[in-house]
């Protein structure tokens, strides 16, 4: 329940919705997959972006934008993913949730929700993703920077497109389709290899330092992304997760192709 | 304010609140397919279509849908219009049990079916994978769809096989001979467990003469409730609506152990919409037990509706009505209690040591045996002597299981509504399996007598023992009684797993003495069972564990010996399988062991010393709750079981080492595992039926019948046993279950009792009804004597040729001569408790750098007698088996260090989806009980028994390394293996150290 919420907003325009968002109490709802179900007490009044037109997945010379407030099922099914960038995205976005989920839920959202596991999140930090914020002066920020430090509202995520390159993805659950105890997702195309992985900490992040240790070896990412301080829960403790990361990462770049 | 959307065609224009839930509203304007079976999105009971896409509406604003068109079950046929085509195919293939998450699933294969005409089974699997069920395992629900689009294709339909022998077409099923990888070719997402299911396949043993001339029992028909359940016609509890109706809500305490000095509730009452607020200081005190069982209810008596000190976290503290729900959570919060904390204990053995905290210090609680070491009870049996069964011995093993704690989960959650009806009595309708049990424990609690009480059991969505309880009904009694108003109390999905019940956590030690050859000589089982805070269930739970534990095997000398244990834990209860799977876990993990040791095959070992036709069952004479006398099996298909079962799993690749190691994958190791399964059939000389049966003057029946279905199909069974003997079809038996006014008493659905009881008693009535109905026409047909008469397409036939219709008997009856009502009823209770059998197998994949254990298949073939409804009864095997699977490997109640409990919702209490189910197989062995129904026995709750056993035996086939706790989870399975790595090279080990 969300007891403080009064007002329900949709707003048409940016502007409006910008003007609406800068009142106290107020949060940005997309698919509402996260919003409803976190239930968050504080808030006074929803604003609806579902009228704003961001939905949409295009190709520019360069880049691919994705609109955030495309679901995750439009974003499995987008012809324009293609090669082995594209399978790397579609692939996660359709392993997040069960279907009900996946038609609802938007990728503004899912940055916005920051979770602490999410492979579809993993896969846009490996591919380099953008955010772009709209905002009186609209600017473009990473997105691991974003994680760290939210603000603002997000119109679409870019990555540089199209990318040649190799990725794996790899993830370990107590069933098939669980929310994973620890994923790694890694990318390893023309500018380096981009690792990214969850349940190893409070959100999904870049590996950078294992990232750097790569130029002595996979072993080397392996011993660096041991240094991390997992949780531990219920799914699995802080000592599985850590040596599970290990095992992981092994995997996502033999997929790659990165040899020792 | 005022949102406008289109449902179901039509443009409507409703006023809504900012903070309105889409499923409240559709709700509230009478759309009752939508459900509600969480508040998080992760159930899909409240699933609609959503501009034609699937989405849960219980996190969706009612706001959010503005200007939007939805589509529920209730647009595809109207009250009185046929059933579209995928409502039809779920009704034909069985596919709905409870019925709660049908209208969903039904909605999800339309999304599917307007995008893809052509399914694949895993793309079915896929649109599935939003809607749990808890019923199905999902193997009907997706033949449903697969079927419908052949329907929407317009292509013929093929008969459906519920079971000649052979395997469903190819095609239909996926058809992947020998269950091989699917295609990855742009494959939906169902990226880890991917697997065809082969429909049925029933054998019937040459030991088995048929009964000739069978027109109902053994056929697969539709379930009587299929129309109002695939329609989403109101019909479950929280689908009734009262005038005045006030919400209720409870107030539970944050604390695992406290005690209440203070409570305040002047600013909850206060709060404008609130009517009244009930705590320990307003109702009564008066103890019971809240298990549902028969009179008199097993001891301790040791809860109260409200006490002055809490016990768990998520115990009882204050309820309140209120006239909506968010006025009487604002209420909740208003109520303000002066906690005591005291220190909480969470480990039995602890519990039991000097100076551990005492969990019941109360001195007027009813029944505990020692209060100050938390001892609820202590249960023994002997049979043999053991010093002379382990002098016998040539080897002695000692080991130690642990099993855990796990949730029922049914997909609708408690939920009860009570009023006072115009003779001012209290009416209770609820999601109870026990209508009778709840009336008779009711009535000392709320201060009526019985007879003022009616409780009406609508349509269930799905109980599995957790609603073989009187949970909340007190607590919504007091409530309109303090209020004159009628009140609903609904759980939602956090109160669930946090305040209702669960399964034992045990520790089970056992010590086996064996023989060279694999005789077993001496079983001693020694059980810790953990009751928690309250002992509901407590005796009778542990004593199922040590009856199960001890029969599936021939033994000179067998010992049981527990202790039942209080901790501040949520009090678990009964649990579908009720004891047995932890006995199961020990037992048959227990038997691989001594194999494995002894160097013998794991199934001679078994087969040498499982009993057979004619054996006793002395355990039974000891640790049953009925009367004392000693068992014997009377049927046995437990050989056919396992043959069945090891060609359908392919055991003979245990033996080929190629197959178990995955080619290209050398961290990759595969395995089979097996448990063999011995259940009971309900509580002899206890569990009792009643059926009534009256002749209508057209010639149809009106049964009425205590028995409770819960969404098992136990109406549509009895109705079968109902047609067969009255010599109609059975839609001229129009059942009703279960009302305390209406129908005739019955202990309720539990303890696998229904089909074997209450089908008894059905039969006995309608052969008294049969008795009637002859004399009636022989008086129409002139004839001296009833002598020869026979009932079969509703005539009644004379030796001679002559017959005369029912009707006319009816009408004879009622209305010509001699009129008076052809009506009986009848009883029953059974001296036996025939055992169904089963062997239970599964196909593992284990990733041995990970832990991660994929199942690939897994196969039970039971012999539950003559299959009154094969559908049905493999239905329970296959949604049983989900169950179980869960059970072993994923599903856990975890708590933090304050005994909070973390898995408050799906997803973190995973229950598996549509499309992470292994290949599933069920085979119908099927013997003829002496002494059951047409040959019957049970089935419902040995689904349960084996698959945790067979898990963890398949672990240790693949791996060589054993677990002895459940569930086998990535993390323990990682460390089991890396532990006996670390065993295999302790050089290493010490260097790395
Ligand atoms: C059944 C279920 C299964 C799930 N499975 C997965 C899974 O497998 N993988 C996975 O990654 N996640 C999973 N999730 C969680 C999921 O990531 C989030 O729920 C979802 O992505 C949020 O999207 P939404 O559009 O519904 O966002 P909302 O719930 O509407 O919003 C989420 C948060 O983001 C903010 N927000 C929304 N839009 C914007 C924006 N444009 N700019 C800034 N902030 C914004 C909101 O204020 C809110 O705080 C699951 C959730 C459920 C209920
Ligand atoms: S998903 Fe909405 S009620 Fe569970
Ligand atoms: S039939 Fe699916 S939940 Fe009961």
């Amino acid at each position: 329940m969300l007891p403080k919420l009064t007002r329900y907003t949709r707003p048409e325009s940016l502007e409006e919705a910008l003007k609406l968002l800068r009142e106290p109490g107020s949060a940005p709802l997309a698919g509402g997959t996260q919003f409803l179900a976190a239930a968050n007490p504080d808030i006074e009044q929803v604003v609806d972006l579902q009228a704003l037109d961001w939905r949409r997945i295009e190709v520019a010379p360069g880049w691919l934008r994705l609109g955030s407030l495309a679901t995750l099922a439009e974003l499995a099914q987008a012809e324009a993913l293609s090669g082995p960038a594209g399978g790397l995205l579609r692939q996660a976005a359709r392993r997040a949730g069960p279907n009900t989920f996946r038609n609802a839920a938007t990728l503004g959202g899912l940055v916005g929700a920051r979770l602490p596991v999410s492979e579809l999140l993993a896969a846009l930090l490996a591919l380099g993703a953008e955010l772009e914020l709209a905002g009186e002066a609209p600017e473009t920020v990473a997105l691991d920077a974003y994680l760290d430090e939210p603000r603002g509202l997000i119109a679409a995520v870019r990555l540089p497109w199209p990318q040649a390159g190799a990725g794996g993805a790899h993830a370990i659950g107590r069933t098939p389709a669980d929310t994973p105890i620890v994923h790694v997702t890694a990318w390893a195309g023309a500018d380096g290899t981009r690792l990214a992985a969850g349940g190893v900490g409070a959100r999904v992040a870049r590996l950078a330092r294992a990232e750097q240790a790569l130029a002595q070896g996979v072993e080397a990412a392996v011993s660096a992304a041991a240094a991390l301080e997992p949780p531990g829960d219920f799914r699995g403790s802080a000592e599985y997760r850590r040596a599970m990361l290990g095992v992981l990462l092994r995997r996502v770049l033999r997929d790659c192709g990165v040899k020792d | 304010m005022d949102i406008q959307l289109t449902l179901n065609g039509e443009r409507l224009t409703w006023a809504v609140g900012p903070r309105e839930r889409l499923l409240d509203v559709l709700r509230r304007e009478g759309c009752f397919s939508v459900k509600h079976g969480c508040e998080t999105g992760e159930c899909g009971a409240c699933a609609v279509l959503l501009d034609g896409q699937l989405a849960a509406t219980c996190t969706l604003l009612a706001a959010q849908a503005d200007g939007h068109a939805l589509e529920t079950v209730e647009a595809l046929s109207r009250p009185g219009q046929p059933l579209h085509v995928i409502q039809q195919a779920y009704v034909d293939t069985g596919a709905i049990q409870c019925g709660y998450c049908t209208p969903a699933m039904v909605m999800a294969t339309l999304a599917l079916l307007r995008r893809n005409p052509d399914p694949s089974e895993a793309e079915a699997r896929d649109a599935l994978s939003g809607v749990l069920c808890r019923c199905t395992g999902y193997v009907k629900p997706v033949l449903a769809a697969l079927r419908a689009a052949r329907a929407m294709r317009g292509e013929a339909l093929p008969p459906i096989d519920f079971g000649q022998g052979h395997e469903a077409p190819p095609g239909l099923f996926g058809g992947r001979p020998g269950g091989g990888a699917p295609s990855q070719a742009d494959e939906p997402a169902t990226p880890r467990g991917d697997g065809a299911s082969t429909l049925l396949a029933r054998v019937i043993p040459d030991l088995l003469i048929r009964a000739e001339g069978r027109k109902s029992v053994g056929q697969s028909e539709p379930k009587k409730d299929a129309l109002k359940l695939v329609k989403g016609t109101p019909s479950f509890t929280a689908d009734m609506e009262q005038r005045g109706l006030l919400h209720g809500k409870l107030l539970t305490s944050p604390h695992a152990h406290a005690r209440i000095r203070h409570i305040d509730t002047r600013a909850a009452e206060a709060l404008p919409g609130v009517h009244a607020v009930i705590t320990y200081r307003n109702v009564p005190r008066v103890f019971y037990a809240s298990g549902g069982q028969s009179y008199p209810n097993p001891q301790p008596w040791d809860q109260l509706s409200f006490d002055t000190k809490v016990r768990y976290v998520g115990d009882r503290v204050a309820a309140v009505a209120a006239e909506t729900p968010e006025i009487a959570q604002r209420a909740l919060a208003l109520i303000e209690v002066d906690y005591e904390v005291l220190p909480a204990v969470f480990d039995p053995e602890a519990a039991m040591q000097p100076g551990a905290p005492m969990v019941h210090d109360e001195p007027d609680a009813i029944g505990i045996l020692d209060a100050r070491r938390n001892l609820v009870c202590h249960i023994d049996a002997l049979v043999g002597d053991m010093a002379e069964g382990f002098a016998a011995a040539d080897h002695l093993f000692a080991r130690e299981y642990r099993v855990h704690q796990v949730q029922q989960t049914p997909i609708e959650p408690h939920v009860v509504t009570t009023w006072w009806d115009g003779d001012e009595r209290l009416n209770v309708l609820t999601a109870t399996q026990v209508p009778f049990h709840v009336r008779r424990m009711l009535a000392p609690l709320v201060g009526l007598p019985a007879r003022r009480i009616r409780v009406i059991k609508p349509r269930i969505g799905g109980g599995f023992g957790v609603k073989q309880e009187m949970l909340i009904e007190d607590v919504c009694a007091h409530l309109t009684i303090a209020t004159g108003r009628p009140v609903k109390l609904e759980y939602t999905r956090e109160e669930e797993f946090r305040s209702s019940r669960s399964r034992h956590p045990q520790i089970i030690r056992y010590r086996a003495g064996v023989k060279n050859d694999g005789t077993l000589t001496a079983l001693d089982m020694r059980v810790i069972g953990n009751t928690g805070a309250y002992g509901t269930h407590g005796l009778t739970v542990q004593t199922c564990t040590g009856l199960r534990g001890l029969s599936t095997y021939n033994c000179p000398s067998r010992r049981f010996d527990c202790d039942v244990v209080y901790t501040n834990l949520p009090a678990p209860g009964a649990y579908r399988g009720y004891g047995a799977p932890q006995a199961h876990f020990a037992t048959e993990s227990l038997m691989d062991e001594i194999a494995a040791e002894l160097g013998l095959d794991n199934l001679e070992l078994r087969r040498r010393n499982w009993v057979k036709i004619g054996d006793a069952l002395p355990m039974g004479g000891q640790l049953g709750e009925g009367a004392g006398a000693i068992p014997t099996v009377l049927s046995s298909g437990l050989e056919q079981c396992v043959a069945q079962g090891m060609a359908a799993i392919g055991w003979h690749r245990k033996f080929d080492p190629a197959w178990r190691a995955a080619p290209g994958q050398p961290h990759k190791r595969r395995g089979l595992g097996v448990a063999i399964c011995m259940h009971g059939t309900a509580i002899p000389g206890l569990d009792m039926g009643a059926a009534s049966v009256k002749l209508n003057d057209d010639g149809s029946f009106n049964l009425l019948v205590g028995a409770t279905d819960l969404g098992t199909g136990s109406d549509t069974v009895l109705s079968q046993i109902a047609a067969e003997v009255l010599g109609v079809p059975s839609e001229d038996v129009l059942i009703y279950s279960s009302d305390t006014d209406l129908t005739p008493f019955d202990t309720g659905a539990y303890a696998s009792s229904t089909t074997y009881i209450s089908g008894t008693a059905v039969k006995k009535a309608c052969e008294e009804v049969r008795g009637q109905i002859f004399k009636v026409a022989a008086e129409i047909l002139k004839l001296d004597s009833t002598e020869g008469l026979r009932l079969g397409g509703r005539q009644v036939w004379a030796p001679d040729g002559q017959s005369v219709s029912l009707e006319r008997v009816a009408l004879h009856a009622t209305h010509v001569h001699n009129q008076h009502q052809i009506m009986a009823s009848a009883s029953y209770v059974s001296p036996e408790c025939p055992p169904p059998f089963a062997a239970q197998f599964v196909e593992v994949e284990v990733d041995t750098e990970t832990g991660v254990i994929e199942v690939k298949k897994i196969v039970m073939a039971v012999d539950c007698g003559v299959a009154v409804n094969p559908a049905t009864a493999s239905g329970q095997v296959e949604g049983g088996m989900l169950q179980a699977l869960g059970y072993g490997l994923c599903e856990e109640m975890a708590y933090d260090d304050e005994g909070r409990l973390l898995t408050t919702r799906f997803g973190d209490y995973r229950i598996f989806a549509a499309h992470e189910m292994p290949e599933v197989q069920v085979i119908l062995v099927e013997t003829e009980e002496p002494s059951g129904p047409f040959g019957a026995k049970a089935v419902a709750e040995i689904p349960l028994d084996g698959a945790a056993a067979a898990l963890a035996n398949a672990l240790y086939d693949a791996t060589g390394v054993r677990v002895r706790q459940i569930p086998l989870t990535p993390e323990r399975v990682w460390q089991a293996l890396r532990a006996a790595e670390a065993r295999r090279s302790p050089v290493e080990e010490s260097e790395a150290a």
